[in-house]
Parts: structure tokens; sequence; C-alpha cells
């Protein structure tokens, strides 16, 4: 910015004047930013998309299914293909980012809670990596969409245990920051969230498979070793709900890559997974049983599929889901 | 501690009251203390790195005030020696390591020559430069030499600029730490609202297009033309917005306390030639070659030959300075041809319509080679530079599917439409007010100027920006590296 000279009248200020100057800035400065923040808020759920997102599941007039992940099910399934194979055209698909069990379960609280706005069938993604996760809070659009009532107890876990300053400050991003491009840019944002979504699955966009040298350089990466607690807690509460609210639960789990899959880690926590939600008699589905796992093509990268391997795995899935709909034992029963 | 951090605001905070609570002579002490501090808070261990470069130039500065004749120069050179090897051992020694080894290669011989990996200390090259400046000046007869060690010290590590500039002139910046700044609040405000104005440059600008351009440079072998010519504009967007932006905060911290500090950028992209943009772009660096490189080979009163030689070397000299790598060189090569060019076309009668048209024309020819010539500077290496530039001619299409595939780079997601929306309004928002600063509201201007109500509603006006759409984790600016 080039160097602004001042009015010289102005320079006769004493320095008590001066400070004054500057407090009332300051003041001014947050006294503004506490507003806007407050009555962003409280409206900024109104700026998302009714294609998309925990929203737009709750436009829905009437909810069948709902399809409820992170990036691995926005991925992994093709929504209008399912929707075609199973019949079933009030279905929707909920994703966000690295999303887990602890955020899941108060979407399906809020629904449940909701008269009118609880999902019949419900299929949940098991992707045991992020059971072995402490609960956080990936990707900000979740906190953003979510009503104003829910967003107190999305903060509340996603802050609980981390020391002051760090999450303070990350609240004080969330609330204040994240969500911002959004409302500014909401007419063209809402019309390529249209364009680009279909009951909340993406079309429209094609992700290219990989190489064998990409594929074969593929690592696991991992939170946890073992079953994080809270996310244990939050996986029961899930099914204490689908029992207490008649939902019929079912839980999958998508494919991944072969030098992934085969990580002994990735492997425990799977397994863990599946013990858990079989122990209590849902049926799980292991995406990776009989999928060809060790194809480049199918993947994308070292989590998700390529969209070759989604039209894969929405063809066999889609035929479990079927059966599961109409009320044939799928999986591996508990 | 980074300018855009909570660290900084805590440190600004605390020594700026210090510095106006205190008595003048105690002021400088405290400076010099605080800026050990700021420089400590990087690499503790390297300020004796500092400390030595400051005490043979304090020293040498004295010898070469108290001599004559050749001892002089000897000194002098004795001083240059000194602080280039200090430059060289730790930012050029791996560098001349493997290009020595490329070249044992090339001569068909074993690579065995040493490369030896050094941390480079922060601002190293731009400390060095302002302590040779001094020591240059003394020698001119320029300036006197500063007989105190403290305020010498403090001339180099005077924490607003210390570690990315301006670098300044000892005639404009010495005398300052001997006079009185009582608290003005013109200084102040003036200086919060640079500050704000470099934060809005940073967090908001550059960081924004930071995310763009490292997405698509970081996997540009997987990246369309257009991502890679999308990338290349917003690196253009964001070298200058981060590095204005550091400036405007140094200038604008230094002058709360009532410090000036030289202009360093000046509304670069609107320069309708290369000189011009030359003499607005990193301006305390740019008349650093020019006195103490381009000047004492002879400048522009040589034959054409030799001008042009000059001009090359100042500008491949000034590449390397930036990096120890190829890619900096060939920019500085680069730049240093473009001058060249527009000289011998100038030269040869050339002229762009004396209208509008030819106006713009001119901004733009310049900007399109100066966007050229970034992607050596951007690239991380030489390979990479030729390929991208070779992606960009070859294969930039403006099809529905390459513009959806180069916009979602920048989140991946659909939130990339929203980014990438808000970010061009922020640029443009960024460009329109310098645009108009430069060309048209000269009067509106002078009112803002006047009127303290207008700049309070500016100023919060360029919180609530920073707040709502600035990137609040302080990421490093660009020219910290150099």
């Amino acid at each position: 910015m080039t160097e602004l000279s001042v009015h010289p009248a102005a320079s006769k200020v004493s320095t008590h004047s001066g400070l004054i100057y500057v407090c009332k800035l300051v003041a001014a400065g947050f006294g503004v930013l506490l507003c806007l923040t407050t009555l962003k808020f409280f409206t900024e759920h109104k700026f998302t998309s009714s294609h998309s997102g925990f929203e737009g599941a709750l436009a829905q007039p009437q909810l069948d299914l709902l399809l409820i992940g992170s990036s691995h099910t926005r991925k992994s399934y093709d929504v209008r293909a399912i929707e075609q194979a199973t019949g079933d055209p009030s279905l929707f698909l909920v994703s966000y980012d690295g999303i887990d069990l602890t955020s899941i379960s108060q979407m399906l609280d809020y629904m449940a809670s909701r008269p009118g706005k609880c999902p019949r069938h419900v299929v949940v993604e098991a992707y045991g990596v992020l059971l072995g996760r402490k609960p956080d809070l990936q990707d900000s659009r979740f906190f953003i969409e979510a009503p104003p009532s829910m967003k107190p107890e999305i903060l509340r876990s996603y802050v609980a245990g981390r020391p002051f300053g760090p999450a303070f400050l990350d609240a004080f991003d969330l609330i204040v920051n994240r969500g911002s491009d959004e409302i500014l840019a909401f007419p063209l944002y809402a019309w390529a969230q249209k364009v680009d979504s279909y009951k909340g699955g993406r079309i429209g966009f094609n992700f290219a498979g990989m190489t064998p040298e990409q594929f074969h350089a593929l690592k696991a990466s991992y939170y946890g070793t073992s079953p994080n607690p809270d996310q244990l807690a939050s996986l029961n509460h899930i099914m204490d709900l689908a029992a207490s609210h008649h939902i019929e639960l079912l839980f999958v789990d998508t494919p991944m890559p072969g030098p992934v899959s085969s990580n002994p880690v990735v492997q425990s926590l799977r397994k863990d997974f599946r013990n858990i939600a079989t122990a209590r008699g849902y049926p799980y589905i292991d995406g990776n049983e009989g999928f060809p796992v060790n194809d480049p093509e199918l993947f994308s990268d070292s989590n998700h599929l390529s969209s070759k391997g989604r039209d894969e795995f929405t063809a066999r899935i889609a035929v479990q889901l079927k059966a599961w709909l109409a009320g044939e034992p799928v999986g591996r029963p508990g | 501690m980074l300018f855009n951090s909570l660290q900084f605001l805590y440190f600004f905070i605390i020594v700026t009251t210090l510095y106006y609570a205190l008595e003048w002579r105690w002021r400088w002490k405290m400076l010099l203390a605080a800026s050990c501090v700021f420089y400590m808070a990087f690499i503790p261990a390297y300020i004796f790195i500092l400390i030595t470069t400051i005490l043979i130039d304090y020293w040498m500065g004295m010898l070469i005030a108290e001599s004559t004749g050749r001892k002089r120069k000897i000194y002098l050179q004795v001083s240059i020696v000194s602080t280039c090897l200090v430059l060289f051992i730790f930012k050029y020694c791996a560098f001349f390591g493997m290009t020595v080894r490329e070249l044992q290669g090339l001569l068909g011989a074993a690579q065995t020559f040493p490369i030896t990996h050094i941390i480079l200390p922060i601002g190293l090259s731009f400390h060095t430069f302002q302590s040779l400046s001094y020591v240059i000046e003394v020698y001119r007869d320029k300036q006197k030499p500063e007989r105190n060690l403290g305020i010498y010290s403090l001339y180099v590590m005077f924490y607003p600029q210390l570690v990315a500039g301006p670098i300044e002139r000892p005639q404009n910046l010495l005398h300052q730490f001997r006079e009185d700044h009582p608290f003005d609040l013109d200084n102040v405000a003036t200086g919060l609202r640079m500050m704000l104005w470099g934060l809005f440059e940073k967090m908001v600008v550059a960081d924004r297009s930071a995310q763009y351009v490292d997405k698509v440079y970081g996997s540009w072998t997987h990246q369309s033309g257009l991502a890679l010519l999308a990338g290349t504009l917003l690196f253009a967007v964001q070298i200058y917005a981060d590095f204005a932006g550091y400036s405007n905060i140094a200038i604008g911290c230094a002058r709360v306390m009532g410090f000036r500090l030289m202009t360093n950028f000046n509304h670069p992209y609107f320069a309708r030639s290369f000189s011009e943009f030359w003499k607005r772009w990193h301006i305390s660096l740019s008349t650093w070659f020019r006195d103490y490189v381009y000047i004492p080979m002879g400048g522009n009163r040589v034959s054409r030959s030799r001008l042009y030689f000059n001009l090359f070397v100042t500008f491949a000299v000034s590449g390397l300075w930036h990096g120890a790598n190829w890619t900096y060189v060939i920019w500085g090569s680069l730049n240093g041809v473009f001058l060249i060019a527009e000289h011998y076309l100038s030269r040869a009668g050339w002229r762009y319509p004396a209208n509008f048209i030819g106006s713009l024309l001119r901004r733009f020819v310049v900007l399109l080679f100066i966007c050229f010539a970034w992607v050596f500077f951007r690239a991380p290496s030489l390979h990479s530079a030729l390929y991208i530039l070779q992606r960009i001619a070859t294969d930039t299409t403006l099809s529905r599917q390459s513009v959806a595939g180069a916009v979602s780079q920048f989140a991946g997601d659909i939130s990339s439409v929203a980014i990438c929306a808000v970010t061009v309004l922020l640029i443009v928002v960024m460009l329109a007010i310098e645009y108009g600063q430069e060309y048209i509201f000269h009067s509106a201007h002078q009112l803002y100027i006047a009127s303290l109500k207008y700049q309070f509603a500016s100023t919060v006006l360029l919180f609530q920006l920073i707040m709502l759409f600035g990137i609040l984790r302080a990421s490093a600016f660009i020219y910290f590296q150099f």
C-alpha cells in the first residue's frame, strides 16, 4: 500500500487521546466481528444447497434409505445407479471428508429426534481406520451445514480433551472464518452443487485410476492401532439409536487398494469394527471381499475408488442393498 | 515468529508499549533486546552468525573511516569477502557442491565432491546486504561510521525489517535510532493501517492463492495446461501479495514507533515496461544492485554491448541472490534478457501505439513475460519448469471439463467453486484499490486521508475481511527462505 500521509491537524493529539482512539478501533473491530459471526452462526446453514450434505438430507420430504459416511462413501456409490437397481427413489447420500462415528451419531441423533426426518434404512460407512482416531472435525462443512441447535454439540466434541489454546483458536477459526466463501458465493455455489449432485452423490466428475507404479508405492496410514474409546461409544450409540427408533442399520466397509487393505493394522481395525457390529446383531459387508483390490485402475489414491472402481463397486453393492431393503439377510449377519 | 501469528501480535504489543513507556535513552536498547528475541525465536544459535557479521562490518567500518589510501580498499575488500563468505557457507555451499558433482558427471569422473547441507539462517541474504551497504557507504564517504556498536547492531537487526527487508541504507535508518519519536497518533494510525493492509495482502490474497499454487506446482506432472496456467497466474499474485504484504507490515510496524522505512513495492503489475517494473518491484533490492553492482560495473555510460552485459550480469546475480538453485539464476537472467530486448527495440524505434489500447497492450506484454519468468522461480527444477511451460503451450483448453478440473484444484471438492470465486473477487478488490490509488481517486484519496472517520471505518472493514476470508493459520512468507 502506498504510504499514506496524514492530515496535519490530526497530529496534535495527546498520548491519552491516541490510546483511546486505538482502543475504540479495536473495540469497533471486534464488536462488528462479533455481530457478523453471530449472524453467521445462526444463518449459515441456510446458505447450503438442498441437493447435498446434511441440510440436503433434512430437506427430503421422505427418506427411506440414507447412505452416510466420509469421502469413501461419496466416491464409492453411484447414487443414480443404486436408485435404479433398488427401485427406491427416496434415498440420499450424506458425506463429509473424514467424518467419523461421533459425527455420524450426532447426525442420526438429530434426525431421530425430528418427526418425519428419521430414515428407515441407514447404511453407515464402516471405515475401520477411523475407529482408531480421536473424534475430530476434518470437514468444516459439517459444522457449517448443521442446524444451529446441533452446533454446540459438534463444537463440544471437536474441542474435547484438547489444550485450551489450540482448541480455542480452532473453534474461533471454525465459527468465524470457515464457510464465509460459500456464503459470499452462495448463488454460484448453490448452482454448482445442483449441477454436481444427485441426491447427495457426486456426478459429472471423473477420477482416473492409478498407474501400477503409483499403486504399488501406496502405503497405509492410520491414526491409532486400536479402537478409540470415544469412537466405540459412538458406534454403540448408533446401534442403540437404531434399536430404539426401529432403524434398519447396515455397516459397509468400502474397498481399499490391496497394498493398503492388506496392512495388519488396517485389517485389525476392520476386524474390530466387524466384530462389534455383528456381536450386536447388525449386518456388516466387507467391500474388499471379492473385489479386485489389486487392480490399480479401480483406485484413484490410497483411500478412494476411481470412477471405474466406483461403477464396479456400485454394481456389486446395489444387488446386496436391494436384498437388504427387501428384508433378506446380507453380508455377515450377527 | 511470523508477522501473521498470534505470537507476533503479543510481541508487537509488548514491544510498542515498552517503547513508548521508556525514556528515549533506553528505547534503542530495548529495541535491540527485542530484535534479538525476535531473531532467536527462529533458530536461537544462528544469532551468533548475525553477531559475527555485525562485528566484522562494524570493525571494518571504523578501520575504513580511520585509514587512507590503499588500506581503505583492503578493509572494504576484507569486509565484503568475509560477509559474502558467511553467505556462501550457509546459502550456496550445497548448491556449489551439487554443481561440481554434476560437472564431474558430465566429464565422466566419479561424483565424489562432498555436499554439505546446512539449514539457512533466516533472512541471511537481507541482513548481509544491509550490513554491506553500510560498509560501502562508509568507504564512499557518504556515511559516517557508527561508533556505538549497539546502535550499529540495531541498524542490522531492527526487528521489523530483519528477516526480509526492506534492505535499508544507513543514511535513511541509522540516524533515526538517535532521534526521539514521541507518541504520534498519525504515525500509530498510519502504521496500524499499513500493517492491516499488509495482513490483508498476506492472509487473504497470498495465502488463498498459495493453496492453489502449492497444489498445482506440487503435482505438476498430473496437472492440465489450464490448471498450470492458472497456477502460474496465481503465483504471480501470491508472490506479490506475500512480499508486498510483508513489506507493508514491516514498514507499518516501524511507523507505529515513529520510524520511516523505505517503500519496497509500488504497484509493479501496473508497469508499462520492464524497466518500470523493476523500479516498482522490491525497490530496496533493485536499488541495492543498481548502486553496488550495476553502476560500479559501468552502468549505462558504456558501449551498448557492455551495457547489455552489465544488465545481464546484474540480473543473473540478483537471481542467484534469491536462491541457491539454477531456476533462480534462469529467472534472473530472463529478466535481464527482457530488459535488454526492451532497450534494443526502443533504440530501434519500435513503439506501442500512443493510445489506450497501446497502454493496455504494454501492460499485458510486461505481465505476460514476467509470468513466464515466474514459472522458473516457482518450479522445483529446470526440468519441471520446461515441462510446465510446454504443457501450458500445448494442453490449455477451455472446455467445461478442463475448467471444472482446474477449478477443483482449490479444494478438491465442490467448495472449490466458492473458494475460486471469492479468491478471484478478493484479488480484484486488492488490484482495484491499488489501481484507484494510482490512477483514479486522487481527490477521494485526499478526502480519505483527511478524515479520521474514513480511516476508522476502512480499518474496521479491512479487519473483518481478514477475519472472515483470510487463512488464519500462520504460514511463512516466501521471502523468509532467502
